[in-house]
């Protein structure tokens, strides 16, 4: 419930706690400054670039596609796999539009073994 | 608020930080020496969240009409078990002032274990404050106050 819309910077800061990662512990993994962080983290301040918010995942433990869609974002590699075969992948994409998240990791699965045979 | 901060002997305030310090020794299972790990205290003993923020223009206070920079140093917010740094003490951006840091850190510890009891409200009256209402905001220019005087001595 309050997950899915919880803001990225109460997200992070609850995860954070939770973890008992300090403040500053945290934004010296992060390599920004605690004030930077803290204002993020108040969702004062935009999320981090893309590379910031992989380390905020990692370190918080989290999957790093979830947080960065939190953060508004999609990971730069999967754009670049979008623009190499635009038509296709964006019809690919449609089609799965209105499908569960059951649904989509089977066709996920099922790709993979095509992939792999 | 503050004129209802009663007399503390010195050495009560020095025995509440010794045995603050001790229980935080005997949770962790390490030995306390200095310099004295105030984030791990405040975050992971008492639990009670550390941010930076431009505490002037929280509390809308001009920066340098005090004579003081800054003037507000931190603030604590009892309720919301959170303490407030003005971002100018952030001791990793500004390496100079980690002392400084440290020492305003120690000094709402003070607030917290001295004073929060003076703060207990009743409960039906809380909705009538917002959530930036400061319980202490700590001024270098109003540093004569009791309160700020025991939660210094805490800080020592």
């Amino acid at each position: 419930m309050s997950a899915a819309t919880e803001k990225f910077g109460a997200f992070i800061r609850r995860e954070r706690e939770a973890k008992e990662i300090g403040l500053r512990e945290m934004a010296k993994k992060v390599g920004v400054s605690p004030t930077y962080m803290s204002k993020v983290e108040r969702d004062e301040f935009a999320p981090p670039a893309e590379d910031k918010v992989k380390a905020i995942a990692q370190i918080i433990g989290c999957d790093v596609d979830e947080l960065l869609a939190r953060a508004g974002r999609v990971a730069s590699d999967l754009s670049d796999i979008i623009k190499r075969h635009p038509v296709e992948l964006a019809a690919l994409l449609r089609t799965t539009k209105g499908l569960t998240t059951e649904d989509i990791a089977r066709l996920s699965r099922d790709a993979q073994k095509a992939k792999d045979k | 608020m503050t004129e209802f901060v009663s007399y503390m002997p010195d050495e009560a305030i020095e025995k509440d930080a010794q045995a603050l310090l001790a229980e935080y020794a005997h949770a962790r299972g390490v030995t306390v020496e200095a310099p004295i790990a105030i984030d791990d205290i405040i975050e992971k003993r008492l639990k009670v969240g550390i941010e930076f923020d431009d505490t002037h223009r929280l509390f809308g206070v001009s920066r340098l009409s005090s004579g003081f920079d800054p003037d507000i140093l931190g603030a604590i917010f009892f309720e919301q078990k959170r303490i407030v740094i003005d971002e100018s003490l952030d001791p990793d951006a500004n390496p100079a002032k980690e002392g400084r840091y440290r020492y305003t850190a120690a000094h709402e510890v003070g607030h917290w274990r001295l004073h929060r009891a003076l703060f207990g409200r009743d409960p039906s009256q809380t909705s009538l404050l917002d959530a930036n209402t400061a319980s202490v905001i700590c001024r270098t220019s109003q540093a004569k106050a009791r309160i700020e005087l025991q939660a210094d001595l805490y800080a020592c």
